[in-house]
């Protein structure tokens, strides 16, 4: 799964621990989902779409093969 | 999974009780071996309560660092968790079936089984702790490392 974090927060001029505070996660959090190491939960995925103020879909893009 | 996890000071007391537990369990094994070690041997009585109390610390010290949860305890550090426990039980089970393939093919049950056995168990045990708690770190601090080189 595709995802446009990391896209979203430079715009947005965040930094990944701000992100993550603003979210209560580490900051290894962001780091693995801008990664794509990690796909997150739909709970955390709601919350990122609600702090950049769009759509989940807008943020996370299914790929081939998932 | 983390309502059954202790609470992240339990870490410290795990990384202190584990290492001092381990050395003076060892130790106080070696005594009656090697001579200049031969001051932890006060007496008969002593002894077995030294290496009761060090191999208990030792035992308690790893629940600690186990069961432990991280500074910030969230949904990808409780993944990382899963994962480590899963590894660590594929490594038990290899290591459990190896052993008992050792006892009876390559040592044909020459040795003391019951020793064999309670010494067995306690690898295996140990082996599950120690293949969960080198995975779990190794990943977090990884990505610690990864983390610190980027904006």
């Amino acid at each position: 799964m595709k995802n446009k974090v990391r896209e979203l927060r430079t715009k947005n001029n965040i930094t990944q621990t701000e992100l993550a505070n603003e979210l209560a996660v580490s900051r290894q959090t962001i780091f693995a989902i801008e990664t794509a190491m990690y796909v997150p939960s739909t709970v955390l995925a709601l919350k990122i779409a609600r702090k950049f103020k769009i759509k989940v879909e807008d943020i996370f893009e299914l790929e081939k093969k998932d | 999974m983390g309502k059954f996890l202790l609470p992240y000071k339990f870490k410290y007391w795990g990384a202190f009780m584990f290492p001092l537990g381990f050395v003076g369990w060892y130790a106080g094994q070696m005594s009656n071996v090697i001579p200049w070690l031969s001051f932890l041997n006060w007496g008969v009585p002593l002894t077995p309560i030294f290496l009761g109390i060090c191999f208990f610390s030792c035992l308690l010290g790893l629940l600690f660092l186990i069961f432990s949860k991280e500074k910030i305890e969230d949904e990808y550090v409780q993944k990382l968790r899963l994962e480590s426990f899963q590894l660590a039980a594929l490594v038990q089970i290899g290591y459990l079936v190896y052993s008992f393939i050792k006892l009876v093919i390559i040592t044909k049950y020459v040795i003391d089984e019951k020793e064999y056995f309670v010494f067995m168990f306690l690898k295996v045990l140990l082996a599950f702790w120690l293949v969960y708690i080198i995975r779990f770190n190794f990943i977090l601090l990884r990505n610690k490392l990864k983390v610190s080189n980027e904006k």
